[in-house]
């Protein structure tokens, strides 16, 4: 629970000090918008001319599109910063800052480098997905409403550990991690969209080693009453699965990459 | 029980070799490394509420043997404990009951008053209210702080931010303190206040401080202990006075202004430095005549303007061994 409440504290001041700087902040978020409205735009009116993309209607796209996004800008707030930083980090031994404080490093850092600009994709996808709810024929149960919310944090989950995850060997490699740089592509790129509309290997990649899959497509099923993919039917429950999972690769990989920290000269 | 100790401590760093004899294509594919060896076989403890002074020339393995005492670094061999515990096994621990000060490295909030990282290192240090605003106010006074804690930390001098920083170290009330050149770039009225507040927190708390620094009036004035240190072994563990006696040489030096111009003097303890009308200097060994006794002789038989006994400072000690 002091964890937990320390976490927020140090978020709060983060916000504080991105807020110190209005006019950065404001015109952030108004490029923000204005980029990914056009996005969110575009993808429409390509799924609205095509009718459909493998069995998806454009309203369904584009409620897994925001639900991708938002998850997306969920991690991203909090691990997008410290992503970017690791190389720095050991390269000028920033790091061991996180080492003498009184809570867990990884924590420590995730909320130290709060990134407040993506509330700008939270409120546009917030948007987004208010609008393809009210198309969807969805029955919006309790158990669907709870459902939904579980999928956003597991999805949020899968995203931020399979960063840091694929980012973290820069605290070796001391430069911007290839893994890195791979998953933001194919994230960026591949996994806005179904990903029935892919060949098997792809998708049994997505659904394996590289878990895109568990962020949107597979969990979405569940409310649309889909049943898609390569595995069996169980594998659209699994997301929450995958997301606990995703926690220990990423606490043993962080163990494993800082076991042999140098810090640098001071 | 010791609160820290180091036995048979050894870190060892990889660096890798550029070889300019060495093709670059094969550097690049099959580069080469070597051992450094930083810290070399230390042991030494400290009881608490000690003020330690670890000094050493620059790359002599001060800064790696703090951070191995707070966790950052993990030995290569020996063992470190700290309040009785592997402090890398115990972090979080070891973290609330210490501080820590590296150079100028800030601890603060860049773009918020000094006030809101108080404000946070109490909820992170789990410090009551109470206690928090009593310790705060009272380091706001000792570091005279009262003119810039509502101002942001972006907007202070380096002095200004040196004060805060170390008030934030002592805020939580540590057990020990790790200061790595805590005055460096400071000028001499911060340097003094500074010194005086590290004083003054050790008496009243008993804090144990473990300083590093090349500022060798710091050593005089807040180091009760010296260890010195030189290419990552010990050469030194003891008090200030006997390190001066260690090393400050077999001579002293005796320099005399006598009224009147007067010729070489001659005594068998006396070994001429300089003469230059009425003004001389000779070195005398402390093993055959104490300082007294030279001024006695010099003083009885001539009329004498002025004199003055001098020793090797604390800095010509340190330049002498660092040349070495």
């Amino acid at each position: 629970m002091h964890t937990f409440l320390l976490f927020c504290k140090i978020v709060k001041y983060r916000f504080r000090s991105i807020i110190e700087y209005p006019g950065a902040f404001i015109g952030g978020l108004a490029a923000q918008w204005l980029a990914y409205g056009i996005e969110m735009m575009m993808l429409f009116l390509i799924v609205w001319n095509f009718g459909t993309l493998a069995g998806w209607v454009p309203e369904e796209v584009i409620f897994l599109y925001a639900l991708w996004l938002l998850s997306y800008a969920i991690a991203a707030s909090f691990t997008f910063n410290i992503c970017r930083n690791f190389p720095q980090m050991a390269i000028n031994g920033s790091l061991d800052e996180a080492f003498i404080r009184p809570m867990s490093p990884i924590v420590y850092l995730i909320a130290t480098t709060y990134n407040l600009g993506y509330i700008s994709h939270i409120m546009i996808t917030t948007a987004a997905l208010i609008f393809s709810i009210s198309r969807l024929t969805v029955v919006w149960s309790v158990l669907n409403w709870f459902w939904l919310f579980l999928l956003i944090i597991t999805g949020a989950v899968i995203q931020g550990c399979m960063m840091l995850i694929c980012d973290m060997p820069a605290l070796r490699t001391r430069s911007q991690s290839p893994t890195g740089m791979f998953f933001w592509d194919v994230n960026w790129w591949l996994i806005q969209y179904p990903i029935s509309i892919y060949p098997r290997p792809v998708q049994l990649l997505f659904t394996s080693i590289l878990p895109f899959g568990f962020i949107g497509f597979y969990p979405v099923q569940v409310l649309l009453g889909k049943q898609e993919g390569i595995l069996p039917e169980i594998t659209i429950w699994l997301s929450p699965v995958v997301a606990v999972m995703l926690i220990f690769i990423t606490v043993l990989c962080w163990r494993g990459l800082t076991s042999r920290y140098e810090s640098a000269g001071t | 029980m010791s609160q820290i100790n180091l036995s048979e401590v050894t870190k060892d760093y990889k660096i890798r070799i550029r070889n300019n004899n060495r093709s670059k294509i094969a550097d690049f594919f099959r580069p080469q490394y070597d051992i450094k060896r930083a810290v070399d076989n230390v042991n030494f403890s400290v009881e608490p509420g000690e003020m330690v002074g670890y000094i050493g020339p620059n790359g002599a393995g001060k800064s790696t043997t703090i951070k191995m005492l707070t966790g950052i670094l993990t030995p290569t061999g020996g063992q470190v404990s700290v309040f009785g515990r592997d402090p890398c096994r115990n972090r979080k621990k070891n973290a609330l009951k210490m501080g820590v000060v590296f150079g100028q490295r800030s601890q603060l909030l860049w773009d918020l008053p000094v006030q809101d990282t108080f404000e946070l290192f109490k909820t992170m240090y789990k410090m009551e209210q109470g206690i928090f605003t009593k310790q705060r106010d009272r380091l706001v006074e000792m570091l005279d702080m009262s003119g810039f804690i509502a101002q942001a930390v972006r907007q202070l001098s380096l002095g200004q931010r040196m004060r805060a920083n170390l008030a934030l170290c002592f805020l939580h009330q540590p057990e020990v303190v790790y200061l790595d050149e805590p005055t460096i770039g400071l000028d001499v009225l911060v340097k003094e206040r500074i010194r005086d507040f590290l004083k003054q927190i050790n008496k009243e708390q008993g804090t144990t401080i473990l300083l590093t620094t090349h500022d060798t009036q710091d050593i005089e004035q807040i180091a009760e202990r010296l260890i010195l240190i030189d290419n990552g072994q010990l050469l030194f563990d003891g008090g200030r006075e006997s390190f001066h006696k260690q090393y400050q040489g077999t001579e002293f030096m005796i320099e005399i202004e006598f009224v009147n111009p007067t010729a070489e003097l001659v005594h068998k303890n006396f070994r001429t430095h300089k003469v230059e009308g009425n003004r001389h200097s000779y070195w005398v060994p402390y093993s055959k005549m104490g300082r007294g006794e030279a001024i006695s002789y010099v003083a009885n038989d001539h009329p004498v303007a002025d004199i003055k006994v001098s020793e090797l400072g604390l800095e010509d000690i340190l330049k002498n061994i660092y040349a070495e």
